[in-house]
């Protein structure tokens, strides 16, 4: 019998080697773990029950080598296609609002490389892409399944939380990231928006006095400069103005003077005789343009188209004019207050007059 | 004995009390506005909606929303007026006018408030609550005019004052027994039976023989030989007619290419002297928006008569034109009722027909110059052979 002393150190070194080897053959294989995506985002363009959908894939890799495939396992209930054809993608980041960062995450890039489906099986669709890249680290890869009939179908019925994967392959293929999302399908994804336009009608009234231009005077007719109240409406008919006049004259308190309204012309307006007291109303049509209707103006206010200087004031309410046959953006009506004097006419400062105006929409 | 002087006293001023401060009841559908300072700030007054119709039966109660808004002054003390009209014309224009002595429909009518404080850009809700007697029938107009307090005030100085307001019309019918709903058509033809280019306009006229309000509605169907070339909405404004009334339709058809449109200078209708748009002729297609008399020229389709083609010179219009209009109201039992008539008239474009028959013309005198100038020479030639001919 030899002694261990007597072995050579070389075969002792060889026995230790092949023990070591041996007990680490028996040890429990541990196998290459993949790792996690850092983020992980699958949109779907319709989420109602039995909708055939198109939709968005986007992530952020934890690794960042090449990568040769993506896989993207549906969740259970979704009728995933068998037709490779069906699966086809685009890069291209979709136009909106937004520039783009309502339909993918905000800084989103394309993925670095088209991609062909390769395989369906079961719920998992395989692309490849046309040459090995690196996916981003620092933010989103996206990419769209565009199909929107034939590709994906939704469950028949709602659920919450249902479950998928989005994966990384390299050449092998082995995964190299994965990462899950959770999507929910619904009975209704539309919302159906309605809402009324009221008839309506804006009167508005520049200013609540009219001023004459200069003192009245016995050689000829002065005129007011003028208010133009306007309407807008909507109403197909269009509208119609009314004046009612207070005191039919131009009255002074202070020296109880007065000068009255000239009388009714039927069809034309009165023209004044100068060096008599006289006090007419003229209207003039202001058509804001682009609009439906069209304005007349009653004939015995109408000093543009029929000459005379002006037409009576009444203690009633009398048509001053109308737009018709159409909506209106602004027309409107031009009234000036034209008088002259008589050189017995008592000389005062407060002459003055009431006129109420007043629109409405035809009927 | 004390006690009952101090209800003596306190008697007439809870009666009043309670009066005024009923809910919905106005002490005068005409209020008079206390005097104040007058407003320096344009008015600016929208009001919704317009006209309102309203249907019921006596005994009962109805009541009318009107939204009112003031815009431009932070707050405006508003007026509301209660007021009556009637048809003046043929073209749907009320004429308003104040209650007389016999109107006894005006105290049918309350508001929830008469005078108010409107805040700049705020809409507020004036309820007009009218409470029908049983004895009531059939129709009653009201305007219920919003003014702003103050306007009316004299500014003096040589100056006018000038107020202003809008009126919203409400048409009531109270269908008592012996409410008749009865249209009758007077007359439907066109403004010129011949013109050169479109628009046609087409007038229906209306009689209102019934003794309540009634709005027509229904379509002119243009048609050529034995192809609908096109359709007009009658009454798309939705007019009405008061009882007894006679009211005018104006619609235009101008589905055809060229057209006439009204001249536009710098975003302005031009005008001629008589205060009648300018037209000018316009070799686009029209469109809704290119219409020339209302909003409805423009063709829509009819399924039952062939359509005429998509062709664009289809819409170069030419011939003689049928049009038939189907007009409706409903009666009082809420059936549809049918008027119909029918017109014709002529598009003749006698400008680019005389062009077209000038070309025509010249063609075919240059045609004969060519055919008379080879028969000469030929005859000419003959001769020339003939001369030369050895004997």
């Amino acid at each position: 019998m030899r002694r261990w002393s007597t072995i050579s150190g070389i075969r002792i070194s060889l026995v230790a080697v092949l023990i070591v080897t041996t007990f680490a053959s028996l040890l429990p294989q541990v196998a290459e773990a993949a790792s996690v995506m850092k983020s992980t985002v699958v949109r779907f363009d319709s989420m109602d029950t039995s909708d055939f959908t198109s939709g968005t894939v986007c992530v952020e890799a934890f690794t960042g080598t090449n990568a040769d495939y993506v896989q993207v396992t549906f969740p259970a209930g979704f009728t995933v296609s068998g037709t490779l054809g069906n699966w086809t993608t685009s890069l291209t980041q979709p136009s909106g609002p937004g520039s783009g960062s309502l339909y993918w995450p905000s800084g989103a890039i394309a993925f670095p490389n088209a991609l062909t489906a390769t395989n369906v099986t079961g719920q998992t669709v395989t692309w490849q892409f046309t040459t090995a890249a690196a996916l981003s680290t620092t933010g989103y890869n996206c990419f769209n399944w565009t199909n929107t009939t034939t590709a994906l179908k939704n469950p028949t019925s709602v659920g919450s939380s249902l479950e998928g994967s989005v994966d990384t392959e390299n050449t092998t293929p082995a995964v190299m990231d994965s990462g899950n999302f959770a999507t929910a399908v619904i009975s209704n994804d539309q919302i159906v928006v309605t809402a009324t336009v009221p008839p309506i009608f804006i009167f508005t009234m520049p200013s609540n006095t009219d001023t004459f231009t200069a003192n009245l005077s016995p050689t000829g007719t002065t005129a007011t400069s003028g208010v133009t109240p306007t309407i807008q409406t909507n109403a197909k008919g269009g509208w119609v103005m009314w004046v009612e006049d207070s005191n039919q004259a131009l009255s002074s308190a202070s020296t109880s003077g007065s000068i009255p309204s000239v009388g009714w012309n039927t069809n034309r307006p009165t023209s004044f005789t100068v060096g008599t007291a006289q006090y007419g109303l003229s209207v003039i049509a202001e058509a804001a343009g682009g609009t439906a209707c069209t304005i007349t103006v009653d004939p015995e206010y109408d000093t543009t188209t029929y000459g005379g200087t002006g037409g009576e004031f009444w203690g009633h309410w009398q048509q001053a004019g109308q737009c018709a046959g159409g909506e209106s953006n602004g027309d409107g009506l031009k009234f000036v207050e034209e008088a002259g004097v008589s050189v017995l006419t008592p000389a005062a400062t407060d002459y003055t007059d009431t006129l109420t105006i007043v629109g409405a929409g035809l009927f | 004995m004390r006690c009952k002087g101090v209800w003596r006293l306190l008697a007439p001023a809870a009666i009043v009390a309670v009066f005024v401060a009923m809910p919905g009841v106005s002490l005068a559908a005409t209020p008079t506005p206390t005097p104040s300072a007058r407003p320096t700030a344009p008015l600016d007054l929208a009001t919704s909606p317009l006209p309102i119709t309203l249907e019921t039966v006596p005994g009962q109660t109805v009541t009318a929303p009107i939204k009112v808004k003031e815009s431009g002054s932070p707050s405006e003390q508003l007026v509301v007026t209660l007021l009556k009209f009637t048809a003046e014309g043929t073209s749907g224009k009320p004429e308003l006018s104040s209650f007389g002595p016999g109107d006894i429909y005006q105290n049918w009518v309350t508001f929830d408030k008469t005078k108010f404080t409107a805040a700049d850009n705020v809409w507020q809700t004036v309820t007009m609550t009218i409470h029908i007697p049983k004895t009531a029938a059939f129709e009653y107009n009201y305007a219920v005019e919003i003014t702003r307090q103050g306007d009316q005030l004299a500014p003096g100085g040589l100056q006018e004052a000038i107020a202003g307001g809008t009126a919203t019309l409400v048409l009531l019918n109270v269908n008592a027994p012996g409410a008749q709903r009865s249209l009758e058509l007077k007359s439907f033809g066109v403004e010129h039976r011949i013109v050169e280019f479109l628009p046609i306009t087409f007038d229906a006229t209306f009689h209102n023989n019934g003794n309540v309000y009634l709005q027509p509605g229904g379509d002119i169907f243009i048609t050529q030989g034995n192809h609908q070339v096109g359709t007009v909405e009658l009454n798309d404004e939705q007019g009405n007619i008061l009882a007894g009334t006679y009211r005018d339709y104006q619609v235009g058809w101008a589905d055809g290419f060229p057209f006439y449109t009204p001249k536009d200078t710098k975003g302005k209708p031009q005008v001629d002297r008589h205060g009648q748009p300018v037209m000018q002729l316009d070799w686009n297609l029209p469109t809704n928006t290119t219409s020339a008399l209302t909003s409805s020229t423009a063709s829509t389709t009819n399924v039952t008569m062939p359509q005429e083609s998509n062709n664009v010179l289809s819409r170069l219009r030419f011939g003689e034109y049928t049009a038939r209009l189907v007009a409706v109201y409903q009666d009082n039992f809420g059936r549809d009722v049918p008027i119909t008539s029918t017109t014709t008239f002529w598009v003749i474009p006698w400008r680019i027909l005389i062009v077209f028959l000038l070309i025509l013309l010249a063609f075919g005198f240059t045609i004969y110059t060519i055919v008379r100038n080879i028969l000469r020479r030929r005859k000419r030639l003959a001769r020339l052979a003939k001369k030369r001919r050895p004997y």
